[in-house]
């Protein structure tokens, strides 16, 4: 760009100086011919008087006038040539070539031409004697004159009159101008070149510029004409104007010199104000961009320019968009980092204070602990729960949680350098897990302190919608460097603690390497038993009661079980509870429910009438839909409500019940049957009782087994039989193994009965056939003293 | 031949600077020609003269200039008389009478020497008097012929 300009200036500089330089020499030509001319004219008005007086002095010879006295042409010839060798006749000026002699009446007489030059005797510039000859009165005692060319050659002629104002004659004198004009060299100070009619130079200075030296030269014409306007004679003058040049081109430098230096000037005046008012402010805003790139930290950091208007607008408008970007950051940041419900760090944000208390802890001896909080909230004291609810009851939760685990007000004596350690320290994990850490405690037995102080202000009902909650939660403690030295060691660790605490209903556990196992084992089970239903893993086993009095079967209890493919079977006192941990209680529960009112239909088509008891966790009852379920079930199957029976244990299930009593009020209405297992071990009260409407008790086996030993077992055996009796209700015994078992309870009134010596649960198939072994239409022949069937 | 007559503010005008110019002293030129016009005087062209010469009363011809300027030629019948030897005496010599025709000429517009001269013989009351402006100059320009004094080698 700059180049350009400057050629620019360049071309713009030469051409003004070429045609500066071309007028210049113009204006010296056209002065040039104007002198010229002026000085031609001098000369030729000098020539004019000299050959004047020539021609007078002439007349005043005696020889002269004698010969025009004397008419004889030859005579008057030979006298007019003899005048040629007078001196004064090619002096000077002249160069006298002809003369012509006449009468008064312009008729010529004679003429005469220099000898020597060899040329014609007659009068070349005839035209003279014409003119002259029309005149009258005292015209013709003037002279006239003229150039005019003749043969190639040029002439001055003049005619002039003899004897005065009253002419007897006249003579013609021709002269050669180029002699006279030759003076203009000397005149004008130049070389100068005179062209003759032939077109060839008749004179030329010794120092006319020829061949290069023309250049250095500028050239004036001026032509001399005859009175017929023909051109006679053509002078040119050469002006030297190396001089001239040579300043010209000084003038040129010096002018490109200027141009230059002032476009130079220019040009760093352009670029000054460039870059202040444009370079400047981008480069700063370029800098400025990269910064805010590298450190996000530096977005929003505004930035004031000065310069051009558009450049300040551009740096208001980065301004604005960078302070949006900012906020947009810090958003992102925030939301990536925060548990969008509880408004607490989320799992990754747990992860980034782990690893930077791990940092910080590091080498320094110092410990801190990780506490995995799971948070159960089916202890519902009233009402039904929904997703609103459970929404806004993890929100208060996980505020609750948050104050009980900040406050260290309880850690009497805190190690002082610890105290300026900040970390946020409760964190939601997802679902209803909950992470903490604390960086104030430093062993088990403070941790332990920490934790149990937080059970208890959890303890205290939760209020939401109107409705009043009570969770349950479970801790597992992790401590660094105790038990271990990576975010990811500790995190498991706090994991299997937790799920300990939950297996045990411990509320908080400190980690021991011992429940790794179990736990590791538990997680494999998880995932198989998700699958379990799915790949047909599951079965349902029969174990038959039967009447102590009839010794008929009167029904089979359905019993879980589980195929999985590593393992044997695996017992439902083991996979239940894992169940309800994962929650996959409801669909094992619903699926068991189908599968038992299947089989009893199937058991009628072979003309067994068998009422199945299947076991429903208390929390199933919670469902809203399992009523219609069942029901929408028994009338699949065409399956009569009163062979169903329900068999509920609070056993585990602590609280559960209260909230089951209207769908087993439903149940019971639909003409459904109605269990209490594990009779004496789980249910709270009896009072309780009262309000549920039961059709059966069913003594934990534990009591059956143990009553011959233990007297006081046999009581609780003796007593719930009078409560049962009581309230007209059925009794089984479950877990009867031995005839002993059998003959005390048949003495207590036990109604039915239920074991191994009877029977070990069977699949349908088995049942069937044992059926057809056993029994003569219903009734099971029992030996009356009974081998044991099966080994316990 | 009619003579022209000049109007009286333009005569007025140019006599002063005329005064002027005679005030500052002889010069054989003046910067510029001469007033074409000057009141009480006849001017004549080289026509007239050679007119008048060819007349039967040729007139007297009286040649103002410095030896010099006559010595470039002269009229023929011309008389030497500078203006400077012009008096009352010395022109009593060449005019017969006080009525006789005189031409005074010097070499020419701007040469003043004829006109003095032409005045001083006013003063001595000679009344046919003429003053041929133009000078030598004009005669030998309009190519009328001339006495030259000297022999052209020079």
């Amino acid at each position: 760009m700059i180049g350009l300009m400057g050629l620019l200036a360049l071309i713009l500089t030469l051409t003004t100086a070429k045609v500066f330089e071309h007028r210049t020499l113009d204006n010296h030509r056209t002065l040039l011919e104007q002198l010229l001319a002026r000085k031609v004219e001098g000369i030729y008005q000098q020539l004019r008087i000299e050959v004047t007086d020539l021609a007078l002095a002439l007349q005043a010879e005696n020889e002269f006038r004698a010969a025009f006295s004397n008419r004889v042409p030859t005579v008057i010839t030979a006298a007019l040539t003899k005048q040629f060798q007078r001196q004064f006749v090619s002096d000077g000026m002249i160069r006298l070539n002809r003369i012509g002699l006449y009468d008064r009446n312009l008729e010529s007489l004679s003429q005469a031409s220099e000898p020597l030059l060899k040329i014609e005797p007659d009068i070349a510039c005839g035209t003279l004697a014409e003119r002259a000859n029309v005149r009258s009165g005292l015209e013709r005692s003037k002279a006239l004159y003229t150039l005019c060319a003749a043969h190639g050659r040029a002439y001055f002629a003049l005619l002039a009159p003899i004897g005065g104002l009253r002419p007897i004659g006249y003579v013609q004198l021709e002269t050669d101008p180029i002699t006279a004009f030759a003076r203009l060299e000397s005149e004008l100070g130049m070389p100068i070149q005179i062209i003759a009619p032939t077109g060839q130079p008749a004179f030329q200075s010794l120092d006319w510029p020829g061949g290069t030296t023309r250049d250095r030269a500028v050239f004036a014409r001026h032509v001399e004409y005859a009175t017929n306007y023909e051109p006679v004679l053509t002078v040119i003058a050469a002006y030297n104007v190396e001089t001239l040049r040579q300043q010209l081109d000084r003038t040129l430098y010096l002018l490109l010199l200027s141009a230059a230096v002032i476009t130079l000037f220019a040009i760093v005046a352009m670029r000054v104000t460039l870059t202040r008012s444009l370079v400047t402010p981008l480069e700063r805003l370029v800098t400025h961009l990269q910064h805010a790139n590298q450190d996000k930290q530096r977005l929003g950091e505004p930035i004031a320019v000065q310069g051009d208007y558009e450049v300040r607008q551009l740096a208001t408008t980065f301004n604005v968009m960078t302070d949006e970007l900012r906020s947009l950051y810090g958003t992102l940041q925030y939301m990536a980092f925060t548990d969008p419900l509880t408004r607490l760090p989320n799992r990754m944000q747990l992860q980034e204070n782990l690893n930077y208390l791990l940092a910080l802890y590091k080498d320094k001896g110092l410990s801190f602990a990780l506490f995995m909080i799971d948070v159960d909230r089916f202890n519902h004291v009233d009402g039904i729960p929904n997703d609103a609810v459970s929404d806004a009851l993890l929100q208060i939760v996980a505020t609750r949680l948050h104050e009980a685990l900040r406050s260290t007000d309880f850690l009497s004596h805190i190690p002082p350098s610890h105290v300026n350690v900040n970390v946020d320290n409760v964190a939601r994990l997802g679902g209803d897990e909950f992470a903490a850490l604390l960086p104030l405690v430093g062993n088990a037995e403070q941790a332990m302190r920490v934790a149990t102080n937080a059970l208890a202000a959890m303890r205290q009902p939760f209020e939401t919608h109107g409705q009043r909650i009570k969770v349950e939660i479970n801790i597992g403690i992790a401590l660094f460097p105790l038990h271990g030295n990576d975010a990811a060691g500790l995190l498991r660790c706090a994991d299997i603690a937790m799920y300990e605490a939950k297996r045990q209903g411990r509320g908080c556990v400190v980690f021991e390497a011992t429940q790794e196992q179990y736990t590791v084992r538990q997680f494999d089970l998880e995932l198989d038993l998700r699958q379990a239903m799915a790949r047909g893993q599951l079965d349902l086993h029969y174990q038959p009661q039967v009447n102590m009095k009839s010794r008929k079967v009167v029904g089979v209890e359905a019993l879980m079980r589980w195929h999985h493919h590593d393992q044997d079977m695996i017992p439902p006192d083991f996979f239940i509870p894992l169940a309800e941990q994962i929650n996959m209680i409801r669909p094992l529960t619903l699926w068991a429910l189908e599968q038992a009112i299947r089989d009893c239909a199937r058991w009628r088509l072979v003309g067994r009438n068998l009422g199945v008891a299947v076991n429903i966790a208390p929390i199933c009852l919670h469902d809203p839909g399992f009523v219609s379920t069942t029901l929408r079930l028994l009338e699949q199957w065409r399956v009569s409500p009163g062979m169903l029976t329900l068999e509920i244990t609070e056993r585990g299930h602590h609280g559960q019940l209260p909230n089951a009593l209207p769908a087993i009020g439903e149940l019971n209405k639909a003409g459904i049957r109605l269990s209490v297992d594990d009779f004496g071990i789980g249910y709270p009260s009896v009072a309780q009782l009262k309000q549920l409407p039961v059709h059966q008790l069913k003594i934990d086996r534990s009591f059956v087994i143990d009553m011959l030993r233990d007297p006081s077992d046999a009581g609780i055996v003796r007593a719930t039989i009078d409560i049962a009796r009581h309230r007209n209700l059925e009794v089984v015994a479950e877990g009867v193994e031995l005839q002993t078992h059998w003959n005390a309870l048949a003495d207590y009134g036990v109604d039915i009965a239920q074991g191994y010596l009877i029977a070990r649960p069977m699949s349908h198939a088995d049942l069937v056939n044992w059926l057809d072994a056993n029994t003569t239409g219903n009734t099971v022949w029992i030996p009356q003293s009974p081998t044991i069937l099966a080994s316990g | 031949m009619r003579l022209p007559i000049p109007s009286t503010t333009v005569v007025r005008t140019l006599l002063v600077a005329l005064t002027l110019a005679a005030a500052t002293g002889h010069a054989e030129e003046y910067a510029q020609p001469l007033p074409e016009l000057v009141p009480g005087i006849t001017a004549i062209t080289a026509e007239n003269l050679a007119g008048m010469l060819d007349s039967k009363n040729a007139p007297t011809v009286i040649d103002a200039r410095a030896a010099k300027g006559r010595s470039h030629g002269y009229i023929e019948g011309s008389i030497h008389l500078t203006d400077v030897d012009t008096n009352c005496a010395s022109l009593a010599k060449l005019i017969r009478t006080q009525d006789t025709a005189t031409v005074f000429y010097c070499s020419s517009s701007k040469c003043g020497r004829s006109l003095n001269a032409l005045k001083i013989a006013q003063g001595c009351r000679y009344r046919n008097v003429y003053w041929f402006r133009g000078g030598f100059e004009e005669w030998q320009d309009k190519g009328y012929p001339y006495i030259s004094a000297n022999v052209p080698s020079r």
